[in-house]
């Protein structure tokens, strides 16, 4: 999957009076260079309203780039949109795009039918997502009656009813409480090593360390650092911190010190000439939270 | 198409039992306004002009599952956030509209048909009960000019985010200028200026004059024809809002 150069901005009207409006536009990409290898996972990271929806709607062929060119699978997405959307699998919303009184095998066969399956063929590879996603009892139950925990997973098994090499995932795990967001993580783990290549997006950075093989920071429609996560932090200036738990003299004592597995035998030789007990000792990285948030200007 | 039609065959079958009990509905209130007509005035209501709007009733019914229920279903797909799915879909977004509009043509449509016809049979003879259905059928296979109308409108849907003022339009049009309660020629000379324009009288008198006249409608046929430059209009303004759509990325109401 490839971006080069992409950009995109929204034009609308704002009514100032009764009869007067003005044009207001907002330049939600401004030229954005984004790579995914096949079989990688690559996570959006950035503020509300930095485009990376509109990133991820571009690769699904739902806008067209003002300028700049994307690529899925060696197709672009303009001139080649319908090979494009047979090989790549959306999900926009956990908890929208289905019928609220089908079922969720009729909802999943209904999205299997859409990419040319036929029924039976469909029904088949819908119970089977729906075992591998945790949701064959409810298979019958109508998708009003589902959680949020369980909606989300149903639209995963929707983004894979054909099967896609290529995978757009929005935000997958708003608004779902923490074990239904394990649940949808641990799919997602489950796919990446199947070997699909996934664009991903969220504001949950734990999940998003945990997960991507990459991360890009896109801020203002424009990607400001990318790179695997431990690389990103340490390009930002974090480092790594040896962090050793000691009794010494009676007393519980905790040594840091920055640097990773070096610095963390360096401290444990330490305490021992000191003539400590160390208790613990770990090599404790700066959560991509704090690098994100300090990247983004915050606190 | 065949995804479109699973998805509708579930929706409407759902509802088969409501729908039939509506269709049962229509001619009976208008049999009861008839027997009170026919009471009031000692036996001089006009039994024709009775089966003339039982007929009409059915074609008002088509005409609005052609125009104002395409808009709803558009509408739905909209606010529901299955658009941008179908969107991103091989699938042509028409052919999911079509086979919604077939599925309850033939559920809803048929049932209307079906009980109109039991009571013009009975009324006026097992040949016009037959006639009813063809004209039913030949309503449904020409509707392809309302069918444009409603997606020419489509158009302004994602401005509005409403299909209520788009979809009375319509039904304006269909009831007051379509000939579908009352034939045309009623109307002043400016207001049938009107309705030539529009594709809805024309396409009535086709079916009516099988229900009604038994007879092949051939004479209908020349204008039938003229007013499917609406369905090309229609789909070709359909192309342009899936392009806007692509451009704007409003796809839902929401």
């Amino acid at each position: 999957m490839v971006g080069a150069g992409l950009r995109k901005r929204f034009v609308s009207r704002e009514r100032v009076g009764f009869l007067r409006s003005r044009v207001r536009v907002v330049e939600a990409l401004a030229g954005v260079d984004v790579e995914i290898g096949r079989g990688r996972l690559l996570s959006l990271v950035g503020p509300n309203g930095a485009g990376k929806t509109t990133l991820v709607r571009i690769f699904a062929t739902l806008l067209l780039p003002d300028g700049g060119r994307a690529l899925v699978g060696g197709f672009d997405v303009v001139a080649e949109a319908d090979r494009v959307r047979k090989i790549t699998g959306l999900m926009l919303y956990p908890d929208r795009g289905f019928f609220g009184r089908l079922s969720g095998v009729e909802n999943l066969v209904y999205y299997g039918m859409l990419y040319g399956m036929g029924r039976r063929d469909a029904r088949r590879r819908a119970l089977e997502l729906l075992e591998l996603v945790g949701l064959y009892e409810a298979r019958d139950r109508p998708f009003e009656e589902y959680s949020s925990g369980m909606r989300a997973r149903l639209g995963l098994a929707k983004a894979l009813m054909h099967n896609p090499e290529f995978l757009l995932l929005d935000e997958p795990t708003v608004g779902i409480d923490p074990v239904g967001a394990r649940r949808v993580r641990e799919i997602i783990r489950e796919l990446k090593r199947e070997g699909r290549t996934i664009l991903f997006t969220s504001h949950n950075l734990y999940e998003v360390e945990e997960l991507s093989d990459e991360v890009a920071l896109i801020v203002g429609g424009r990607v400001v650092a990318r790179g695997p996560p431990g690389e990103l932090k340490r390009r930002l200036g974090f480092e790594p911190v040896a962090v050793v738990k000691a009794v010494c003299g009676g007393e519980e004592r905790l040594l840091s010190r920055g640097g990773g597995g070096g610095a963390l035998a360096e401290l444990i030789r330490e305490a021992h000439d000191g003539g400590c007990t160390v208790l613990e000792a770990y090599v404790r990285e700066p959560p991509l939270e704090e690098v994100v948030v300090r990247a983004l200007g915050g606190a | 198409m065949r995804a479109g039609l699973y998805l509708a065959a579930r929706f409407f079958l759902r509802y088969q039992a409501l729908s039939l009990g509506f269709s049962l509905l229509a001619p009976f209130l208008s049999a009861v306004l008839y027997a009170a007509g026919w009471a009031a005035t000692g036996g001089r209501a006009d039994f024709e002009k009775f089966l003339y709007q039982a007929v009409g009733m059915v074609l008002l019914v088509l005409a609005q599952m052609a125009t104002s229920s395409i808009l709803w279903t558009l509408y739905e797909f909209m606010r529901g956030g299955q658009l941008e799915y179908l969107m991103a879909s091989p699938a042509r977004p028409l052919g999911v509209l079509a086979a919604f509009f077939l599925v309850e043509l033939a559920s809803s449509g048929l049932s209307f048909a079906l009980s109109t016809a039991v009571l013009v049979a009975v009324a006026k003879g097992p040949a016009y009960g037959v006639g009813v259905l063809l004209a039913v059928a030949a309503a449904a296979a020409t509707s392809l000019p309302l069918v444009g109308l409603a997606l020419a409108l489509s158009y302004v849907l994602p401005r509005v985010r409403n299909p209520s003022p788009i979809s009375m339009l319509l039904n304006v049009g269909v009831v007051f200028f379509g000939g579908v309660l009352y034939p045309v020629s009623v109307l002043p000379e400016a207001l049938r200026l009107v309705s030539s324009l529009l594709p809805f009288a024309a396409w009535a008198e086709f079916a009516r004059s099988i229900a009604l006249g038994l007879e092949a409608p051939v004479r209908h046929l020349g204008p039938l024809l003229g007013y499917m430059a609406y369905a090309a209009v229609g789909v070709a303004i359909w192309g342009l809002l899936a392009r806007s759509l692509r451009i704007s990325g409003r796809y839902h109401v929401w």
